[in-house]
């Protein structure tokens, strides 16, 4: 492309004016358009942003294990794939409009491990019970029926527990007044972002009726934290109608001491997990979608409760990737093609998709890494010369692998490094 | 852009910092600049020369002239403790200094375009108020000031309020990924796309402490929550060595963070140096036209490496003597200036590497030993003796009669040690004829010595 730059014309120049058209060349995506696709489904590698998800999530095997009702341990390696179920498997509980189905709760550890002591059940519950209120009133948000239909008496007890344990509460009713529950989702834990919304009519009165509420004179509570959460579980179960409740933990190597030590992170998970098949009689089902380095500390710490835990590994091979991409270009493109081989200017006797899982260290992210950038590659070179052919060439995928071999094999070498323990 | 621009700014400070006001002309994105401009974070690393101040300027003028939707920007630049920080000591350091940054960036915002503010929904401004209280450090009377400068009446009025009001009890103890998350919703809720924080100062911070630095941001970047919230990203430009060292951060290895490495093709060094040198000279020019001999181009892409600084360091004397000459150089004309200003010997004794100028030479392991040798007693001349036992034979002594150990007759090294020099200024020497003098191996005639000349 040959760029077009001002200088000697105007001193006053925009400084980007030579360079704008080559950044909009790249950022605006015209292989959408070029390739008939309705969205990116590459663009998220952080599956709790994809609202698409749902759309090409593979491995029934996986997701089995996540939704029967048994606790279960769901391991794989960072980039395995773990968040992207965990949030199916949240969604997944809301297909059908709510009611009957499990209720999800997403459970992340808390950032600050005081003096790396959070270890202990009640201090697992303390947190749990937070996240439980915020998918409570998130749950309403979005379905506003469920805490309406409740009779007066329980809507006050919700309504009360949702504001003993959100003080300032009155600050979300006036998001929620916007009208988007996503706002408040996004706000609160963005796994619980359901990417819809609610009649407004029936929004605005779940506003109107929280806030009465809201008015009255709290009720004084003083229960322990394990009566707390027995109460709370009750509700959803008994009262308000759902299944069982899946309490989802994720995120265990999301700070540098537990990813750095999984002994450590074990410790602090074992009496929580200890507790799991007790809660079975209640309904109340923990998932927990752990990253691999725990599971041999875990299970050293859990030896009695080991078996009554659904376990499975999200181990991915060749055949997998290709399949991941190939659905996500499904979804993308509702059906049109399945292969990015239909793009492409390859000989069509080539399985794109299998060579490109073979070039990459076997995790979703990765083949998603590479995918995105021939996307570059050839979104930078049809920038360069917008009258060459709309197909994907061999050059792109060339200088794509060229670029993932090279500059991303620090990455690589850790990945395998972790994986090798 | 200042209108007389000299050679001196454009090729001389090479500091990017120094070009701001005409940095955006001469500019020439890397490649994937397009991508570093997107809504994630980023991890850029390159080397020394490569153009990373320059990147960051840019993309940070990129940032400030978006207008829609626009972004809320702010540079931070960690302190860190005296002692290593665990990662709730980092989440503190990160909310107490990037926060600050970020209060201050927002009222900047708001002093010259108050309205975003005034027609927000009220739990955004409610939140934002509370934010700024919050997290703003410092006198708010010097801030005030500061802000005047640019400030419309409107402007400075809603800011006065911001910094007086009394904010609602929003989140006494709120978790880092807490505020970050209703920030971010609060500043879309103003029109904003998001937020971009720039890291600064890693680099110097990793010269003087690198165990300190590389374990405060590793673990940075290893608190995963930080990075989840797609309008609230970080881009970090930082050396390639601290940047290789960053990997292993659980936030890089998960791909919270997109990695670049700065690389440079040729043809896009020259577009660079050209671009730089038509601003100068204020009409388009092709490096080839400043010298009539094509011989200097390839003298060029020999030594300058491949970063922007050995292309426009090497440039600047051949262009000076353009300007000087108001035409073209010939052959002889440039080897003059070349022999003036020549591109300086280093060897990195460590890698086993040779350097002129910007660019790697090749040496055979012979003139390797020859010339590391040379170079480590650069400050004075060596006998062919001496380089011969000490250099090539690697003798702790150099033998000086028949009975000393080690000791060969003349005649048997004479012939290998005139050889073995020949072949290294063949190497070495740009300018091969017999009757050229050498630059960088010159022998002192009539002594039998021999020394390294214009070396660092």
């Amino acid at each position: 492309m040959k760029l077009h730059w001002g200088i000697l014309n105007s001193i006053q120049v925009s400084v980007f004016s030579h360079v704008s058209m080559w950044i909009f060349s790249v950022m605006e995506k015209f292989w959408l358009n070029h390739f008939g696709f309705r969205f990116d489904p590459f663009e998220h590698l952080e599956a709790s942003a994809d609202s698409n998800l749902n759309r090409y999530l593979i491995g029934y095997e996986t997701f089995s294990i996540a939704w029967m009702e048994s606790p279960a341990l769901l391991f794989s390696p960072p980039g395995g794939g773990k968040t992207a179920l965990r949030i199916y498997t949240a969604r997944a509980c809301w297909t059908g409009a709510g009611g009957y189905q499990p209720f999800p709760i997403h459970y992340h550890l808390p950032h600050y491990f005081q003096k790396g002591n959070f270890s202990t059940l009640e201090e697992h519950l303390e947190q749990i019970v937070h996240s439980s209120v915020h998918a409570l009133f998130l749950a309403f948000a979005y379905y506003p029926l469920i805490f309406l239909k409740a009779p007066p008496t329980l809507q006050k007890q919700l309504a009360q527990f949702i504001f003993t344990w959100i003080p300032n509460i009155d600050y979300y009713l006036e998001v929620l007044r916007d009208g988007q529950p996503d706002r408040i989702a996004a706000q609160l834990d963005r796994s619980y972002q359901l990417h819809q919304t609610p009649d407004p009519s029936l929004l605005s009165l779940l506003c109107e009726t929280l806030e009465k509420y809201l008015a009255e004179q709290p009720s004084p509570i003083s229960l322990s934290i394990q009566k707390i959460f027995e109460r709370l579980t009750k509700w959803i179960t008994q009262d308000l109608g759902f299944r069982a409740v899946y309490l989802l933990l994720d995120g265990v190597d999301g700070f540098p001491e537990l990813a750095r030590s999984p002994g450590f992170a074990a410790e602090s998970l074992v009496n929580l997990f200890a507790n799991a098949p007790t809660w079975t009689e209640e309904r109340i089902f923990l998932k927990g979608f752990l990253p691999l380095e725990i599971r041999t500390h875990l299970q050293a710490r859990l030896e009695k409760q080991w078996p009554a835990f659904g376990q499975v590994e999200l181990k991915w091979d060749e055949a997998m990737l290709a399949d991941l991409i190939r659905r996500r270009v499904y979804a993308a493109t509702d059906g049109e093609f399945a292969s990015l081989s239909a793009v492409s200017a390859l000989p069509s006797v080539q399985d794109l998709e299998l060579e490109l899982a073979r070039a990459v260290y076997p995790l979703p992210r990765e083949a998603l890494v590479l995918v995105k950038q021939i996307l570059f590659e050839y979104e930078k070179r049809w920038g360069e010369n917008s009258n060459s052919e709309k197909r994907i060439q061999v050059e792109d995928i060339e200088k794509a692998l060229a670029w993932y071999r090279t500059d991303q094999a620090p990455i690589i070498e850790e990945l395998a490094s972790i994986a090798r323990g | 852009m200042s209108e007389s621009l000299d050679l001196t700014q454009a090729f001389e400070s090479l500091r990017a910092e120094a070009e701001t006001p005409w940095l955006g002309q001469a500019f020439l994105p890397p490649r994937e600049f397009g991508l570093m401009t997107g809504p994630y974070s980023i991890l850029v690393m390159g080397e020394d020369g490569s153009g990373k101040t320059a990147l960051e300027i840019q993309l940070k003028a990129y940032a400030a002239q978006k207008e829609t939707p626009r972004l809320l920007i702010a540079s931070w630049r960690p302190q860190l403790s005296t002692e290593a920080a665990s990662s709730d000591q980092v989440a503190e350091a990160f909310m107490s200094q990037a926060m600050d940054s970020l209060s201050f960036a927002f009222l900047q915002t708001l002093v010259r375009d108050p309205v975003i503010y005034s027609s927000a929904p009220s739990w955004a401004r409610d939140f934002l108020l509370w934010f700024v209280q919050r997290y703003l450090q410092d006198d708010r009377e010097y801030h005030l000031s500061r802000l005047a400068e640019r400030a419309t009446s409107d402007g400075l009025e809603t800011v006065k309020r911001l910094l007086s009001e009394t904010p609602r009890s929003l989140f006494p103890q709120s978790a880092p990924a807490s505020v970050l998350s209703h920030l971010t919703e609060a500043v879309k809720a103003l029109g904003f796309q998001g937020i971009w924080i720039f890291v600064d100062g890693l680099d110097s911070l990793f010269r003087i402490s690198p165990d300190r630095l590389e374990q405060f941001v590793i673990n940075l970047l290893s608190t995963l929550e930080y990075f989840e919230d797609p309008a609230f990203v970080f881009k970090v430009i930082v050396s390639r060595d601290l940047g290789l060292s960053l990997q292993k951060a659980r936030g890089v290895l998960t791909r919270r963070f997109k990695t670049y490495h700065i690389k440079w093709q040729e043809e896009e060094l020259i577009r660079l140096t050209e671009r730089r040198a038509a601003l100068l000279l204020k009409r388009d020019v092709s490096l080839t036209q400043l010298c009539k001999d094509d011989a200097w181009f390839q003298w060029l892409k020999k030594y300058a490496g491949d970063s922007p600084r050995g292309w426009l360091d090497l440039t600047r004397p051949i262009l000076a003597s353009y300007l000087e000459k108001g035409k073209s150089l010939s052959k002889t004309e440039w080897l003059d200036v070349y022999r003036q200003s020549p591109p300086l010997l280093r060897l990195d004794l460590e890698t086993g590497h040779v350097f002129i100028g910007y660019g790697k030479v090749d040496v055979s392991a012979i003139g390797y030993k020859l010339l590391a040798y040379l170079y480590e007693n650069r400050h004075r001349s060596c006998t062919k003796s001496e380089l011969y036992y000490r250099a090539l034979r690697e003798l702790a002594k150099e033998p000086r009669i028949k009975e000393d150990a080690g000791w060969e007759d003349f005649s048997s090294w004479e012939g290998i040690m005139d050889t073995a020099l020949w072949r290294l200024r063949l190497a070495v020497e740009w300018n091969k004829c017999e009757d050229a003098n050498p630059l960088y191996i010159v022998s002192e005639r009539g002594r039998g010595q021999i020394h390294l000349e214009n070396t660092w």
